[in-house]
């Protein structure tokens, strides 16, 4: 039988626990409270996978007012797609799809070629390619058509302040395989071991301020006579919602040898699963620099090193790692640290906690020898990568890297590379995400 | 009374420490001592060292270049289960005769040095990977390796030998007075702990947030108390309390970007069209589209730390800036397409000011900002800025800054009265 929670409005509310300590007297309520709460907690998240867009850029890759008859190519050409950030095959949180919005202003310019460069009119438009793996394969792709820009060679609106009133969003509709928000039993399919492999690509005149990629919750399903994976208890009436009150007299192990929910065994496997194989994208980025990226490049361009020892590879004059550097951040990781290698208790005494990940990099290298990443919060703190492939592609690695002990410790992520001898050693974009291990 | 020592946990199998007692003297759970072969210790045979993996060995000694032999060892006159050694200034780790991975000590000198040598194991499926870490206390460098594996199986009748390899062969230069502490431990210990253990122990921030830990947890073929014939209530308890530690696990960072190629800003606007006034009307404080960002917000979270990493110079590299000044703005419902559907509301986090120059940058902590959003969780994020102009600025300097990495970390905090801002429900600490 196939159980289903909406996860769209649900959160979890901390109801107080004392009312389940030693000496109270046993209640049903507080009984369907805890699986309520259990039942609640994947509504819980909306993570935050990727971003793309100007941020801190002098300008955008698309000119402001350029006539368009030119000698060289100034504006992009109008069908044809620029990678601008991917994101590697990652594990989407259970009973959550993709969800992609965009902030950008009115499209620009395309060119064509006929002779000279010439105008092929205004337009813009953002793709998002989403493979699934895991239960089966699925590929969907998104396209969200801009509005174009009315100015003279579709600038940008002139005038102080003009950019903030021509300011737009576009949503893209949640991106999930199958009929996920129709169809129970294709929710049950893809509600656990979802992997997503993104891609985002502009199309055209594209201006954009800022697009955000993330994990959002909408619904988790199982046959809780079949499955023996569970993110959720489904203690659940038939649409979706928690059960208004625990359904037998007294607290039960199982409902029945087939159907663990309403039980104490489930629970408890549940919160265990909760408590170890989830969390979040810590960390991505793209090469892709607004200001920089060639017009007619369509994939992202690399930053690349020929240093035979450690450099970041954002910054090649720095060699070793350090909290003043500039830098991204795991310190988001104190929210998933697992217990058995960084609880506040004997393990880290509070001090520190680190998270287990796994650390991906597109990249390449040149030649015939090995090159190597560094992903490093710390001078101890390391989860190392090798680089084998002359094509560019994804490899990862595992490691448990120092995330401090709060969202409010500071945690500097860079990322050095070294080549192999008489090779060059390229990266395009870098992922960080949560694995239980 | 024992006293506890605070690197005994609950993995541990075997803690020796000279500096909290004779080297032979088990400080962890076990309490079993090892017998001293005068220049070396050795338990024979020792089935408590003959773990696999997940499995953590650190060995605290004094090395110097040109020393080498065997450091820590579980084997037998003909094999050995696992072992860690010392060769060409280099530490090697191996199991059943498979070098699994070695490392240089890093600044090893002719002088004696406090080493910490961490080689500790953890599993994905069949797959084993050793992390091999190398600390060396006088200079304070760090060395690290990793190797992935397929796994071994320990020998328990074999013998533990430390300064040496079994029967005393293979001794360690220093022998058994260079060892000054060992750890075998039943768990994957990640270089983080053992830098806490062996190292320093570190004072984190302080912080207002809730504090989240992840409590203990157990499938129910493993707790006891959720199984038939138990008590009802401490299963219960365990899982709404592990509920609540979760509360924000999968949560992440709103905005966690090391910026590519970062703008320099000077104090006129370029291109005017992309700065506006902030809305609190503070004369001269903007926002610029390049500092903008936006996406749903988690309802468990209600602020966020936000840290900036900011470059501010003076453009010919003189040594006088005026004051650059930052603050965090968190928006609902800001304006879009062409005009406002409803009242755009906010909140600020402090003012903070970089008043000198620094040609590398520096962290500047913005503090933590509440968080608006609208009724979907749709939120904004705006660094205002402004360049406080002194009345040198123009003609003696020429202040810029730019904006080299910015973090926005969401998270819970009791704003006032033990509630949880308004904005959704109460959260208990």
């Amino acid at each position: 039988m196939n159980k289903y929670r909406d996860l769209r409005w649900a959160f979890t509310t901390t109801p107080p626990l004392e009312t389940l300590t030693g000496g109270r007297i046993a209640r049903a309520h507080r009984i369907l409270e805890t699986h309520r709460q259990a039942d609640s907690l994947l509504g819980n998240w909306r993570n935050v996978v990727a971003r793309v867009g100007l941020h801190g850029a002098e300008s955008f890759q698309v000119p402001n007012g350029v006539m368009p008859d030119t000698p060289d190519q100034v504006y992009p050409l109008r069908s044809v797609s620029r990678v601008v950030a991917r994101m590697p095959p990652f594990a989407v949180l259970p009973g959550h799809a993709i969800k992609v919005s965009a902030l950008y202003l009115p499209a620009g310019l395309t060119q064509k070629l006929d002779g000279d460069w010439q105008s092929d009119g205004a337009a813009g438009r953002i793709d998002v390619i989403v493979n699934f793996t895991g239960p089966a394969a699925s590929t969907k792709i998104e396209k969200q058509q801009l509005v174009a820009s009315n100015e003279v060679y579709a600038g940008e609106s002139p005038g102080a302040g003009a950019a903030w009133a021509s300011l737009r969003r576009v949503e893209f509709p949640d991106i999930f395989p199958a009929k996920v928000k129709t169809s129970i039993a294709d929710a049950r399919t893809w509600s656990e071991g979802c992997i997503a492999e993104v891609s985002v690509l502009y199309r055209g005149g594209v201006r954009c301020v800022d697009l955000c990629v993330q994990q959002v919750p909408i619904v988790y399903a199982r046959d809780v006579d079949a499955d023996t994976v569970f993110s959720s208890p489904l203690l659940t009436d038939p649409v979706g919602k928690p059960l208004k009150a625990y359904p037998v007299q007294f607290p039960i192990v199982e409902r029945t040898a087939t159907d663990p929910t309403s039980g104490s065994l489930l629970l408890a496997d549940v919160t265990h699963r909760q408590h170890t194989a989830l969390g979040p994208v810590l960390c991505h980025w793209t090469a892709f620099a607004e200001d920089s990226a060639p017009i007619d490049a369509t994939q992202v361009p690399s930053v690349t090193t020929t240093s035979t020892t450690f450099v970041n590879m954002l910054r090649t004059s720095i060699t070793a790692h350090s909290d003043d550097h500039p830098g991204m951040s795991l310190s988001a990781g104190s929210m998933s640290q697992q217990f058995k290698s960084s609880n506040g208790l004997r393990e880290l005494r509070g001090k520190d906690t680190c998270v287990p990940v796994r650390c991906w990099a597109y990249c390449s290298r040149t030649g015939a020898n090995d090159a190597y990443l560094r992903f490093q919060t710390a001078d101890y703190s390391v989860c190392e990568l090798v680089v084998t492939s002359s094509s560019a592609g994804w490899v990862s690695a595992i490691g448990h890297l120092r995330a401090g002990a709060h969202p409010e410790d500071p945690s500097v992520l860079e990322v050095f590379g070294r080549a192999g001898g008489s090779s060059t050693l390229s990266l395009s974009q870098v992922f960080v995400e949560y694995i239980d291990a | 009374m024992t006293l506890l020592h605070r690197n005994s946990k609950a993995d541990t199998a075997l803690l020796l420490d000279r500096d909290a007692a004779t080297i032979t003297t088990d400080l962890g759970p076990e309490r079993t001592n090892l017998t001293n072969v005068t220049t070396y210790l050795e338990e024979d045979p020792s089935p408590r060292a003959a773990i696999d993996a997940p499995r953590n060995i650190t060995i605290v000694a004094t090395m110097q270049t040109g020393w080498g032999g065997t450091l820590i060892e579980l084997g037998n006159n003909a094999t050995y289960s696992w072992r860690l050694s010392v060769s060409g200034d280099e530490v090697f780790a191996a199991e059943g005769g498979l070098l699994r991975v070695r490392l240089p000590v890093p600044g090893l000198t002719d002088s004696k040095v406090r080493v910490v040598v961490h080689w500790s194991q953890h599993t994905q499926g069949v797959i084993v990977f050793s992390e091999l870490a190398i600390y060396n206390d006088a200079t304070g460098q760090w060395a690290f390796a990793t190797a992935s594996h397929s796994a071994a199986t320990p020998d328990p009748d074999d013998t533990l030998t430390i300064g040496a390899s079994f029967g005393g062969g293979s001794p360690y230069s220093g022998e058994a007075d260079a060892v000054l502490a060992v750890h075998l431990g039943r768990r994957f210990h990640s270089t983080t702990e053992a830098r806490q253990d062996w190292v320093a122990e570190s004072t984190p921030a302080a912080f207002t947030g809730f504090d989240r830990s992840p409590a203990l947890t157990a499938a129910a073929a493993d707790l006891v108390i959720a199984g038939e014939g138990e008590f009802a209530g401490p299963s219960f308890l365990m899982a709404g309390a592990a509920t609540r530690q979760a509360g924000q696990r999968a949560v992440g960072h709103f905005i966690n970007l090391d910026i590519r190629e970062p703008h320099v800003e000077l104090l006129a606007p370029d291109p005017v069209r992309w700065y506006r006034p902030t809305p609190s009307g503070a004369d001269g404080w903007q926002w610029c589209v390049r500092y903008l960002w936006h996406g749903l917000l988690s309802p468990k979270v209600n602020v966020a730390a936000v840290r900036i990493h900011v470059r501010a110079a003076e453009v010919t590299g003189g040594s006088t800036i005026s004051p650059v000044r930052f603050r965090a703005f968190s928006i609902a419902d800001l304006p879009l397409n062409g005009g406002p559907d409803k009242a755009m509301t906010y909140y600020r986090g402090p003012i903070v000011s970089v008043t000198s120059p620094s040609s590398a940058g520096v962290w500047v902590e913005l503090g933590t900002v509440r968080l608006a959003r609208d009724a979907e969780g749709l939120s904004y994020f705006a660094l205002g800025f402004l360049i406080d102009a002194d009345e040198d600025e123009g003609v003696l300097h020429n202040t810029s800054w730019k904006l080299n990495a910015i973090t926005v970390t969401p998270f819970a905090k009791d704003l006032s009265g033990g509630g949880f801002g308004g904005d959704m429900d109460k959260e208990a600490p």
